[in-house]
């Protein structure tokens, strides 16, 4: 295990961590979510989800962003937003790794009613992705790669 | 992000005891388990979910990819005491229509009882 992520120390701070594209870099990832979830006091429920959105998130850029190509960086901020005017706090995740660009919003759509013989093994990661948070955000940055923004309002 | 597998043949039917998450790192290794029991003509499997509290889509490929198998020579796989996390994730993905689960081991087990001689 390396280096442990920077704490936040206050509302609005960040947790940056900047790993090598790897399956083995998960585990560092994943923490860092923990820590930003353990300094925003994150419910349960909400710890829950936003590890499973960025697990998904990151395997996406290891086994796609990357494929064929030498592992580069995949860069993680986690930033907790102070209460809004209703009262819900919200940690907004971004995600960059300069590997191929991609497009989530133009994935396949998941397939949630065949039958057993008929079920498409796959294709799901997306599809939680965007039931765990209430906003994605997509962008190429100009250099080229993904800038992957999530933001999950955080329940009391 | 650690996952261990408890494997207990009790003829009809094998439980494997899962302790852990079933994600991108362990995923390869319960289906490998998975798989070993197949290839054995061992199709009547239960995964005992009780103390798995986290689930991805990395688990939900080797469930679907092993409910298939198991089926397709006259088996299945079924799931005992999905805990509540896991369950929204199920359920989310559209599994609970295909998966059978069951509130325990004793009651999947029972419930290959009325599927005749495998």
């Amino acid at each position: 295990m390396t280096a442990p992520a920077t704490l936040p120390a206050a509302p609005g701070d960040i947790v940056h961590i900047r790993r090598p594209a790897r399956m083995e870099s998960l585990p560092d990832l994943l923490l860092a979510c923990e820590q930003a979830c353990d300094a925003a006091g994150a419910s349960p429920e909400d710890r829950h989800a936003l590890r499973l959105a960025l697990e998904e998130v990151c395997v996406n850029v290891i086994t796609h962003g990357y494929r064929d190509l030498p592992a580069g960086p995949l860069d993680l901020r986690l930033a907790w937003q102070p209460p809004d005017e209703n009262g819900a706090a919200a940690l907004r995740v971004t995600v960059y790794d300069e590997g191929r660009s991609f497009a989530p919003h133009d994935a396949p759509p998941p397939d949630l009613g065949s039958g057993w013989e008929d079920r498409r093994i796959g294709g799901l990661g997306w599809h939680l992705v965007g039931q765990m948070v209430e906003e994605l955000t997509h962008e190429i940055p100009p250099g080229g790669g993904n800038r992957l923004t999530l933001l999950r309002r955080l329940r009391p | 992000m650690s996952l261990a597998i408890d494997v207990t043949a009790d003829e009809p039917v094998t439980v494997l005891r899962l302790t852990g998450s079933v994600d991108s790192l362990t995923a390869a290794d319960l289906l490998q388990a998975l798989s070993v029991q197949i290839q054995a003509t061992r199709v009547r499997l239960v995964a005992d979910f009780s103390d798995v509290a986290y689930t991805s889509s990395a688990g939900l490929r080797t469930l679907l990819a092993t409910l298939k198998d198991a089926r397709r020579q006259g088996g299945d796989l079924r799931l005992a005491c999905v805990q509540p996390p896991v369950h929204k994730v199920l359920e989310l993905s559209g599994f609970t229509s295909i998966l059978q689960l069951y509130p325990d081991v004793g009651a999947a087990c029972a419930s290959f009882d009325n599927m005749g001689t495998a």
